[in-house]
């Protein structure tokens, strides 16, 4: 227990959340207002900051597994809070406490490497490609290139 | 009058300022269809040297950092081989579908770029890639993708084994046309001119037959007519040179099972448990047993290529109520194309076990294939022996050449020249990869 | 400003393994400026920062210029008992360069097994005890995270840990041309290898980046052009004795380093035996070849796994055994920890001076009166001795006109080069 208020604390000193002034830059930058119908200020970068700040709950939460870590709150950020590192810390937090459900991990590698509510939008957006594509939707990037060098080499 | 909206219309917000552009298919792309321009990459020439890398990554960043480079090359070191990964310009790119805030477009000139006024970073499109071609540099975590330099690409040119080709691809087209002459010059021969000779079952007015004709002319009457059994093995002999050569180019039914296809561009679909290519055999036993049975030809009064070719200048009634059978199968085409050859034939059928011992086949060659990021060869293919799946999975697929009609649509249609003909026994790089 | 600016990072690492410490410092100009860079400056950080292992990249690392791979390592060697230069090929070169610094000095003793990782301008020590008496290839596989696949590493094998003195580091796991026993020293400082995160970059000559495919329209006629991979090269070396080494059923495929036209590694597999390796050291793999005949392939595998170099490994071996028997062997030196005395194998061709200076590893290809200059200079101004030896109609020049086109700037160049190569020969 102790262990995660550090990696909270670490989190917070290294994304520079204390700087948040709810300006709101960051949730019209997000991309995720035009990937999720059910878009809440629970899953926007602000919302997630103002959790942190109060001292809520966040690594059990599912809504910290919604971003895409694109990074573009951070670069629009008067204060240069950066949403994406501190998203990052408490999703690697949420992995070592053991809360995994949300994270997809290859079928080759087996290194985490995308959250499921991202993975179920690009579902989402190609299901009216054949299903096969669903195969390598379920291997990260690098094994997937390995894998079509193997194909094709 | 607006179409009415799907739910891909309905996205939140960006209709206004960005529509999604639907794609229109001109009569230009029906008579030729448009050349995308792409890189070919040979992995035998390869010698994992990075220099494409490092160019690429001038015109990314202005500094040479192969990390930033849109190409990846990647090696194999247990069976030492190298690869460049990059973008294929697919046709129907999936980065484009995937993308949130529609970055990603597809030109008119065929190049799929990513707007770097809207793209976030997010790296959606690396995860819907099949080959997950664009890139994030470790180092600033952007997203680079190959945009072919805007039609130079300087891999291209700097490679020092020439190991990368642009190309825009080129069309035989001259198959297509060939194919459709060939076919109406038999029709017409088949049909009109030499009346009633393509079916053993008028005997004495008779001089042609066809192979499964003569088997059940065996069948029921225990003899062989020489001529008509010699012009059933000029068939066969055509079979195991060129495969079901006459299923596609001399077959009168075909022909007319094309036409129709033509005007019914739109297909239905069979329920799956009619989809079985083996049909056609229990078919062809069928008619050979009962015409064993029966003791004349069951099938031949029935079939559609004989009722065709017995057509011209029918006089009595019954002659025209068997006519019927002719549009009645030929609607098959709707549920399918070529429905009736893929599953019921029996004609094709005894040319499909012929084909067992033939010369050549079609392969499609996996270095030149663009696999998912073309699949015209798939999408030709009258007879649907093309794996369109395996293409998207990055594999290029293995024709059976029992079902294959060699109506040669893939070879006319293919860009690259991955598609084509060779002799069995050729071994076709690398390996005929399955 | 000073014609190198866009070559190097301007940025020398530290590194204090009894501490432990890890520094970045900026370079000072004038300094590199004078020696240009490579074994020259190496040269001189290891007399200012004395009893140290130095590795350096030279101002065309990583740059247009052909073959521009080379990582050099400059230290004092046990078994030639004096300093060495090692080259490093592959990607090495260049992961350091992009990994933010130009030059690490490697002090000190570590009290545990170490490992440095250089990343994004920053140097780090880790420890490394699990890696203790691991074969090479389970080392790189454990590292591999760390640093693909922009970047590259060093490694000893389990040899050194055992304290062997022929030990030799490894790229990769693919074996390297040192034969000075720089995994000895490593070994004695408790430092298991070093990784380099290699993602990062600089502008080098990006305004013409042709230059390179000029200069390799003139030397694509040379027979030395055509000829390429690990086998043309053996034909060069005495007389081409060894050149049947690769059996002719393997499967075989020429691999070059960064930004090489002309490779002379190259991968040989035997598929149904499970059987791959990556050939690049000439010389120990003939030293196995004279040794062993056709056996020498899946000793030299073994040779790799340990971390030894197999031209010390021929040395030792006795005649006329079988493959079993050799493989026994070799698996026998692992434990054996002796520490003599046969004296490293000296090329006939090279003068032994000057073979030894640049650690014993780089073939004796002809011209071979001029073969220590134009090692010397290769590995100074950063690109591979056995290309810039392999094309004799590539001058200098050549070379430093891809740092600057200007000609007051080329003169000032040539003459700190000619200085520089001057000094290191005459050590």
């Amino acid at each position: 227990m102790k262990e995660k208020e550090d990696k909270i604390t670490e989190a917070k000193k290294v994304s520079g959340v204390h700087g948040c002034v709810e300006c709101g830059r960051c949730v019209a930058a997000c991309p995720m207002a035009e990937m999720y119908t059910n878009f809440s200020i629970e899953m926007s970068p602000r919302g997630i900051i103002k959790k942190i700040l109060m001292g809520e709950p966040a690594v059990e939460d599912i809504h910290i597994w919604y971003c895409t870590e694109c990074n573009a709150g951070a670069d629009v950020c008067p204060q240069g809070v950066s949403c994406r590192d501190l998203i990052r810390a408490l999703r690697e937090t949420a992995i070592d406490e053991g809360v995994i459900e949300n994270a997809k991990t290859c079928t080759s590698c087996g290194r985490v490497f995308v959250a499921v509510p991202v993975e179920n939008f690009v579902y989402g957006r190609l299901q009216e490609e054949p299903a096969n594509l669903f195969n390598t939707l379920d291997i990260c990037p690098p094994c997937r290139r390995e894998m079509y060098l193997v194909r094709n080499a | 009058m607006r179409e009415p909206l799907t739910k891909q219309d309905i996205s939140f917000g960006l209709d206004d300022l960005r529509p999604r552009v639907k794609e229109k298919k001109t009569l230009r792309d029906y008579f030729m269809p448009p050349r995308h321009p792409s890189i070919l990459f040979d992995p035998d020439k390869c010698t994992g040297c990075g220099t494409c890398e490092m160019i690429c990554s001038t015109r990314n960043t202005k500094m040479v950092a192969p990390s930033a480079a849109s190409v990846k090359v990647i090696t194999d070191e247990r069976q030492g081989k190298n690869f460049a990964i990059l973008c294929q310009h697919c046709r129907k790119p999936l980065c484009v579908e995937a993308c949130p805030t529609r970055a990603i477009t597809k030109g008119n000139d065929g190049i799929v770029r990513i707007e770097k006024l809207f793209c976030t970073d997010c790296g959606l499109c690396t995860l819907a890639c099949p080959a997950a071609a664009p890139i994030k540099d470790p180092g600033s975590e952007e997203i680079h993708k190959c945009d072919l330099c805007e039609g130079e690409p300087l891999c291209v040119r700097y490679c020092p084994e020439s190991a990368l080709t642009f190309t825009r691809g080129k069309f035989f087209r001259w198959i297509k046309g060939l194919r459709w002459a060939v076919q109406l010059i038999s029709f017409l021969l088949l049909v009109v001119v030499f009346i009633g000779t393509f079916c053993y079952f008028k005997a004495g007015e008779v001089t042609l037959s066809c192979p499964t004709g003569t088997l059940q002319n065996i069948a029921s009457s225990g003899t062989i007519i020489l001529v008509g059994a010699s012009s059933a093995l000029a068939l066969l002999i055509l079979t195991i040179l060129a495969g079901r050569l006459f299923c596609g180019w001399v077959c009168p039914f075909g022909f007319v099972l094309d036409l129709v296809d033509k005007i019914t561009p739109k297909k239905l679909g069979w329920p799956a448990f009619l989809k079985s290519r083996m049909t056609k055999y229990g078919v062809l036993a069928g008619a050979v047993g009962g015409s064993y049975a029966l003791g004349f030809q069951a099938f031949c009064t029935i079939c559609p290529i004989g009722t065709l070719c017995r057509s011209y200048g029918v006089q009595s009634f019954f002659r025209s109520a068997e006519l019927a059978i002719v549009p009645a199968l030929a609607g098959l085409e709707i549920a399918q194309r070529r429905s009736w050859c893929r599953y019921f034939c029996p004609v094709g059928a005894v040319l499909g076990l012929t084909a067992i011992l033939r010369l050549i086949k079609i392969v499609i060659g996996a270095k030149k294939c663009k696999k998912f990021s073309c699949i015209q060869c798939a999408e030709v293919c009258p007879v649907g022996i093309i794996e369109g799946d395996e293409l998207r999975e990055g594999i290029s697929p293995n024709i059976p050449m029992t079902e294959c009609i060699m109506c040669m649509r893939c070879i006319d249609r293919c860009p690259y020249g991955a598609a084509k003909i060779r002799f069995r026994w050729q071994k076709v790089t690398p390996g005929e990869v399955t | 400003m000073s014609p190198l600016k866009h070559f190097y990072n301007m940025q020398l690492g530290i590194i204090d393994l009894s501490l432990p410490s890890a520094v970045t410092i900026p370079l000072n100009p004038e300094q590199v400026l004078k020696r240009i860079g490579g074994i020259a400056m190496n040269r001189e950080l290891l007399h200012e920062h004395g009893d140290a292992i130095v590795f350096g990249t030279g101002p065309l690392t990583g740059s247009f210029a052909p073959a521009s791979s080379l990582l050099t390592a400059t230290f004092a060697s046990p078994i030639f008992t004096h300093v060495c230069h090692v080259p490093f090929m592959l990607r090495t070169g260049p992961a350091m360069k992009f990994s933010g610094i130009d030059f690490l000095v490697v002090k000190g003793t570590a009290t545990e097994l170490s490992i440095i990782y250089v990343n994004r301008g920053n140097v780090h020590v880790r420890p490394a005890t699990h890696l203790r008496s691991v074969p090479a290839q389970d080392i790189m596989n454990a590292l591999k995270k760390e640093f693909r696949p922009s970047g590259a590493a060093l490694v000893t094998g389990p040899a050194a840990d055992h304290g062997i003195l022929y030990a030799s580091v490894s790229v990769e796991g693919h074996g390297s041309l040192d034969k000075a026993g720089l995994a000895s020293v490593m070994a004695a400082k408790n430092l298991k290898g070093i990784v380099f995160g290699g993602t990062g970059g600089l502008p080098f000559g990006r305004d013409n980046p042709g230059q390179g495919k000029e200069l390799i329209q003139r030397i694509s006629a040379d027979r030395n052009f055509i000829h390429r991979g690990f086998a043309a090269l053996l034909k060069l070396m005495d007389g081409g004795k060894a050149a049947g080494i690769i059996p002719g059923k393997a499967k075989k495929k020429d691999m070059a380093c960064y930004n090489c036209p002309a490779p002379c590694m190259t991968h040989v597999s035997f598929p149904r035996q499970d059987f791959s390796l990556l050939l690049l050291d000439h010389m120990g793999v003939t030293a196995l070849a004279k040794k062993t005949g056709a056996h020498a392939l899946p000793l030299l595998r073994r040779c790799l796994q340990f971390g030894l170099d197999p031209a010390g490994v021929a040395r030792r071996l006795p005649d006329g055994k079988t493959e079993a028997e050799w493989l026994f062997a070799i698996e026998k030196m692992l434990t054996e920890a002796e520490r003599n005395q046969i004296a490293a194998e000296q090329s006939a061709d090279v003068p032994v001076k000057n073979h030894a200076l640049f650690g014993g590893g780089i073939a004796p290809i002809p011209p071979l009166d001029t073969w220590h200059t134009r090692v010397g200079l290769a590995m100074i101004l950063g690109v591979c001795p056995l290309f810039f030896l392999r094309f004799p109609t590539i001058s200098e020049t050549d070379l430093l006109r891809f740092i600057s086109q200007d000609e007051a700037a080329l003169t000032k160049l040539q003459e700190s080069l000619t200085a520089s190569i001057r000094s290191v020969i005459s050590d």
